[in-house]
């Protein structure tokens, strides 16, 4: 799986990308050397359960399918892939999509690759 | 662009059209027709959904998208097919009251009105305090001139939501009509009903208007949130203040999201939004957008505070962040 996430890296130019459980367990990731992937890995994790918690709180019914967070020196994109997210971490300037072939590409590569 | 099946993008045009050409009969025409194009479409994605899995709240999607196109025997149709199919649910009322509420503004026949204030009822009673549906119980209770239960319903909803636009623009238009009451009195007591039904009979404009003149009180950021949820479609609008609380509400009357008690859970999606970006290392949190199969949230930091807008499409339909964008004028902090 960190072999999947080494060639979205290269495929998207991304800082690094992991996966991660819908309650926030890391499974796999793959970062460049600036970037701490446990830490990374926690507050990306505690971000998730909390927005999801959050989203039940208003009603907002069925999976978080995707989700898109921009910052001043970096943007951050979880997308949903059934029994768990792809975590995608990438500069201010990238405009990351869930519908992208490279992410739709390593998506159906883990998928397989858990269930093979 | 509507030929090409982009119809989120021709709305997005013909709404940048009226914002330059706001006296435009051909503007209004082509952004109402694109707007029941829009319904359409989303009614027929709606209706394979129910084919697929019968869901109470499609039901109520496809009724409203309905009364949306004026249809109210089709409206009333899926409402009534929902009622056999699904157990009571305080949304079906809800829903119910709405449509015979809207039924009666174009046809006038009291007997909706009647029919809506009983569906409205019997929702209270199933869902004690929502705000959806005392803010209709207070709508339809001032258009009848029932000042006193509307009266009741506003100040219920005030009690939660001190700020809301909504109630107070209804409790100031009620105080003028209780005003505009006693002025006829003391005139002449025999004129004193004619007084009370020419107020009543013109409710409904002066209840808009006053929640206008009310938002024209608030902030220049909070009018901006109002007018960019307006545009968007949103159905919820909230603004966090930078000392994290919350300034504005705003949520609409008809959306299957519930935003009961929600101060807490808005202060805390733009809390872990800011913290997280900051821990993670990316830098301060500028904007936020989630999507679901039939929801979205975007938020935004603004300048000040954080924007929250909510809207019950899907990103096929619009993409909440591309419209709230085009419609904001403040810019995200650097």
């Amino acid at each position: 799986m960190r072999e999947f996430l080494k060639e979205l890296n290269d495929a998207t130019g991304t800082s690094g990308s992991m996966v991660i459980t819908p309650d926030g367990i890391m499974v796999a990731a793959a970062f460049t050397a600036d970037l701490e992937e446990d830490v990374v890995a926690a507050f990306a994790s505690s971000l998730l359960v909390s927005l999801k918690r959050s989203l039940a709180k208003v009603n907002a019914q069925g999976q978080l399918a995707w989700c898109t967070l921009k910052a001043s020196e970096g943007a951050m994109m979880f997308v949903d892939m059934e029994n768990s997210y792809l975590v995608i971490i990438a500069d201010p300037k990238a405009e990351l999509n869930p519908s992208d072939p490279p992410v739709q590409d390593a998506i159906h590569k883990i998928k397989n690759r858990r269930v093979a | 662009m509507l030929g090409l099946g982009r119809s989120d993008e021709a709305l997005q045009f013909l709404k940048e059209a009226r914002r330059l050409f706001p006296g435009s009969p051909r503007v209004s025409d082509a952004l109402a027709d694109t707007r029941r194009r829009i319904a359409k479409a989303a009614l027929a994605k709606k209706k394979q959904e129910i084919r697929r899995r019968p869901r109470l709240d499609s039901y109520l999607k496809i009724s409203d998208l309905y009364r949306t196109l004026g249809d109210f025997p089709k409206a009333f149709h899926y409402l009534e097919e929902a009622e056999s199919r699904f157990e009571e649910h305080w949304s079906l009322h809800l829903t119910l009251g709405k449509l015979h509420f809207s039924r009666f503004r174009e046809q006038r026949d009291m007997s909706d009105a009647e029919t809506s204030v009983e569906h409205l009822s019997r929702a209270d009673e199933l869902r004690p305090s929502n705000y959806q549906i005392l803010i209709h119980v207070a709508l339809v209770n001032t258009h009848l001139g029932r000042v006193a239960l509307a009266q009741e319903a506003v100040e219920a909803v005030l009690t939660r939501f001190p700020n809301d636009p909504k109630a107070r623009g209804i409790r100031k238009h009620l105080e003028r009509c209780e005003e505009q009451v006693a002025d006829a009195e003391e005139a002449a007591a025999t004129e004193a009903d004619s007084a009370d039904s020419a107020g009543s009979e013109s409710a409904a404009g002066r209840v808009q208007s006053a929640a206008s003149h009310q938002s024209g009180e608030t902030t220049e950021a909070t009018d901006e949130i109002q007018r960019v949820a307006s545009e968007t479609g949103a159905v919820g609008s909230f603004l966090v203040s930078e000392d994290g609380s919350l300034a504005f509400t705003s949520v609409s009357e008809n959306t299957e999201l519930s935003f009961d008690a929600c101060e807490d859970t808005i202060k805390n999606m733009v809390a872990e939004c800011r913290y997280n970006a900051g821990s993670i290392g990316i830098g301060e949190f500028q904007s936020c957008h989630l999507s679901g199969a039939d929801w979205q949230v975007y938020i935004r930091a603004q300048n000040p505070g954080h924007a929250l807008f909510f809207t019950d499409q899907s990103a096929e339909e619009i993409s909440l962040n591309n419209a709230v964008e085009q419609e904001l004028s403040a810019e995200v902090p650097a």
